[in-house]
């Protein structure tokens, strides 16, 4: 458990990011994510199979609406960031942008841009249509291009 | 585009205080319970089963005999013997035979010993007083393992009985077994149907080896050599 937790928990905390929750909230999503991780049963035949597993739980923590009423769900943009308070100015601007894009497109993002994926890998993490993430896709570099220049292009 | 998201997102890190805490709250909660992987299940299960095929060989290897000693006299009894010369089965054929065979403890004993405490029975004795002679039949298909049992028998005899010590193959002591009498009559009474062609194996059943070995004097007037491997001793 403690190696999965040095091994994973960036890769928390930045998918908490992305889903803007607060520190209670990401603590909360930590410890369901390391509980579950922990009393799983499923045995892992490769570390990406175990990696795709702690993005699928943690994405769906995220989403789990089943949150006390005095509690919201996301927060502000300004809060989320401020919480990285250690991160360069400039790479607060970039993460502003992704930040800034509706949430459907957020997920997709990430996995691809950040951890790598494919569309077709991200469609079976998610378990979304692969025309989907490929969709959804497009229109997320578009719309990233428009703010964040259109520098690089990507293949 | 692409490296200036991938470096944004590469600061942000999980703080240290979250990921302690975190740990303490799944130990508290499973209390200390460790999530089995896979390899260490696969290890786990292999081995066990290795384990298991270990333990099965081992008991069967130990329980398999290799060699029987037919001991008869007035009465019959046999030992089974393992590869480690330990004693894994007894059996007696007459009612003196299975009254020894039952009061004699054999587990984990060389044979050696087992023969000693034969040989020193009352039972023995009392069944024995008109037939001093007592038959010792080893039967093995190894040669050498056969004589190095006789030459064990015959040290063990301690308490200076007469004894005849001859060997055979294993295999006969079905074929007796399945007539009901100890391979080392069988082995008298083949040497026997050779002069009696018309004798059974009931015939025979009753008689003591002393009888039988009378019965072959009278008939070929010397001791019959047979035409099974023999290795006689006899001592006062």
């Amino acid at each position: 458990m403690n190696r999965a937790i040095e091994q994973y928990s960036d890769m928390i905390r930045r998918i908490c990011m992305v889903h803007l929750k607060n520190s209670n909230d990401t603590e909360d999503i930590f410890q369901d994510v390391f509980l579950k991780y922990t009393l799983n049963s499923t045995s892992f035949v490769s570390d990406e199979h175990e990696k795709a597993w702690f993005i699928r739980v943690t994405i769906n923590c995220c989403k789990d609406v089943l949150k006390s009423f005095f509690r919201k769900s996301t927060v502000a943009l300004d809060e989320v960031l401020a919480q990285t308070y250690y991160v360069k100015q400039e790479s607060k601007e970039v993460l502003s942008v992704v930040l800034s894009l509706p949430s459907k497109y957020r997920d997709v993002v990430y996995l691809y841009y950040y951890e790598g994926y494919s569309a077709s890998e991200i469609s079976q993490i998610l378990n979304r249509n692969v025309n989907t993430v490929y969709t959804l896709l497009n229109r997320s570099k578009v719309m990233l291009r428009e703010m964040l220049g259109g520098d690089d292009y990507e293949g | 585009m692409k490296d200036r998201i991938k470096s944004a997102f590469e600061e942000v890190k999980a703080e240290e205080a979250l990921k302690e805490r975190t740990k303490a709250y799944v130990y508290n909660k499973t209390k200390g319970y460790r999530k089995k992987h896979y390899h260490t299940v696969q290890w786990q299960l292999a081995s066990t089963l290795l384990a298991s095929l270990l333990l099965v060989s081992c008991i069967f290897t130990y329980f398999t005999p290799i060699a029987a000693i037919s001991l008869d006299a007035s009465s019959s009894i046999e030992l089974k013997v393992n590869r480690f010369n330990k004693v894994i089965a007894i059996e007696g054929f007459d009612t003196i035979g299975k009254e020894l065979a039952t009061s004699l403890n054999i587990h984990f004993k060389n044979y050696e010993q087992v023969i000693e405490e034969i040989l020193s029975s009352k039972q023995l004795a009392q069944s024995n007083q008109n037939n001093k002679v007592l038959d010792i039949t080893v039967l093995c298909n190894d040669e050498r393992k056969s004589l190095e049992m006789q030459r064990h028998i015959e040290q063990c005899n301690t308490k200076k009985s007469i004894i005849h010590c001859s060997s055979s193959n294993y295999e006969l002591s079905e074929e007796a077994h399945h007539h009901g009498v100890s391979t080392g009559k069988y082995i008298t009474y083949l040497e026997l149907l050779k002069k009696y062609p018309d004798l059974n194996v009931e015939d025979i059943t009753e008689l003591s080896m002393h009888d039988m070995h009378e019965m072959m004097k009278e008939t070929s007037g010397s001791n019959s050599q047979g035409n099974h491997n023999s290795h006689h001793h006899s001592k006062n």
